[in-house]
C-alpha cells in the first residue's frame, strides 16, 4: 500500500495489516493516535516524564496484544483503556505519598438542604478562566485532577476531559453507567470547589 | 411533596439531570426549584463550567522530540 493509502486508511484496515507483519501500517496507527493516547496519559498521571512512560508502555502493549483485538469496540477505545490501565498500574507502582483528598471542597448545605454561601461565592468556579492567570489556572486544575481518588480521576478525565459518552467510559472501565455517573460527579463537585477556592483567594 | 424540595435534592441529581437520564417529573421539579433559587442557579453555573476549565487547562501537546522518543522506543523493543 502506499503512503498515501496508508494515510487514508481506516484503523481497522492499519490494524489487520499491522497483524499481518505490515510494519509501517503500525507506525500509522501509532502517528495517528499518540496525541490523543499522550493527553490521556498525562492528564491521568499527572506529569509528563510519566505519561512518556505510559505511552510507550501502552503502544507496546497494543504491539503484543493486536491479534487479539477483534473489533467490538472502536480501535480508540481499545486505545485508551490500555492507556488507561498503563497509567493506573504506573500510579500504583509509584506508590506516591498520599495526597490529600479533595473532600473538604465539597458543596455545603444548611440544615434545610439549602445552598451555604452566598451566590457568587457559590459561582466562583464559572469565573476561574477570567479571574487566575493561565499559569495559575494550570497548576489549580492539575493539583485538582491529581487529588481526585484514582477511580473518580479516571472516570472525571475519560468523561469530562476526553469527552467519551458516559456508555463508552462505563464499558471502558468495566462498571454500569450509573456508576461512571456517580464517580463524574463527585469528581466535578470536588474540582467545583477546589476552583472556586483558587478564585476566591485571588480576589 | 416533590421529590426535589431543597438544593441538595437537586445538587445529588445534576449528573443525571445534564447526562439526560431523569424522568420527566423529576427534570421539571429541579427546573421549577432552580428558576425561583438564586443559589442553585449560581451552583448549576459553577458546576456544568468544570469539564470546560479543566479540560483547556490541562490540554498538552506530545512535542517533536517526544514523539522521537516514542518511535526508537517502539522500533527498539518491538523488533
Ligand atoms: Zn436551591
Amino acid at each position: 500500500m502506499s503512503v498515501d493509502g496508508l494515510a487514508a486508511a481506516p484503523d481497522e484496515d492499519l490494524v489487520a495489516r499491522a497483524v499481518a507483519g505490515d510494519e509501517p501500517a503500525f507506525e500509522k496507527l501509532v502517528e495517528r493516535h499518540q496525541q490523543r493516547a499522550y493527553g490521556l496519559a498525562r492528564r491521568l498521571v499527572g506529569n509528563d516524564g510519566d505519561a512518556q512512560d505510559v505511552l510507550q508502555e501502552a503502544f507496546l502493549s497494543v504491539y503484543r496484544k493486536l491479534a487479539g483485538f477483534r473489533g467490538e469496540s472502536r480501535f480508540s477505545t481499545w486505545l485508551f483503556r490500555i492507556v488507561t490501565n498503563a497509567a493506573l498500574m504506573h500510579l500504583r507502582a509509584r506508590a506516591r505519598r498520599p495526597q490529600e483528598p479533595l473532600d473538604a471542597f465539597l458543596p455545603g448545605f444548611d440544615g434545610d438542604g439549602r445552598h451555604l454561601g452566598e451566590p457568587a461565592e457559590i459561582e466562583a468556579a464559572a469565573h476561574a478562566a477570567e479571574r487566575l492567570d493561565r499559569q495559575a489556572l494550570a497548576e489549580r486544575a492539575q493539583q485538582g485532577v491529581a487529588r481526585l481518588p484514582e477511580i473518580y480521576r479516571a472516570a472525571f478525565v475519560l468523561r469530562d476531559l476526553e469527552e467519551m459518552p458516559t456508555a463508552e467510559v462505563a464499558d471502558l472501565l468495566g462498571v454500569g453507567p450509573d456508576v461512571v455517573r456517580q464517580r463524574v460527579h463527585r469528581a466535578r463537585l470536588m474540582l467545583r470547589g477546589y476552583l472556586g477556592d483558587a478564585v476566591e483567594g485571588a480576589r | 411533596m416533590s421529590p426535589i424540595s431543597t438544593c441538595r435534592d437537586g445538587t445529588d441529581r445534576l449528573m443525571e439531570y445534564m447526562d439526560g437520564v431523569l424522568d420527566e417529573p423529576l427534570r421539571q421539579a429541579i427546573d421549577a426549584h432552580v428558576a425561583g433559587c438564586a443559589r442553585c442557579q449560581a451552583f448549576v453555573r459553577s458546576y456544568a463550567a468544570v469539564p470546560g476549565v479543566v479540560r483547556d487547562a490541562t490540554r498538552v501537546t506530545l512535542g517533536p522530540e517526544a514523539r522521537d522518543a516514542l518511535r526508537r522506543a517502539l522500533a527498539g523493543r518491538r523488533s
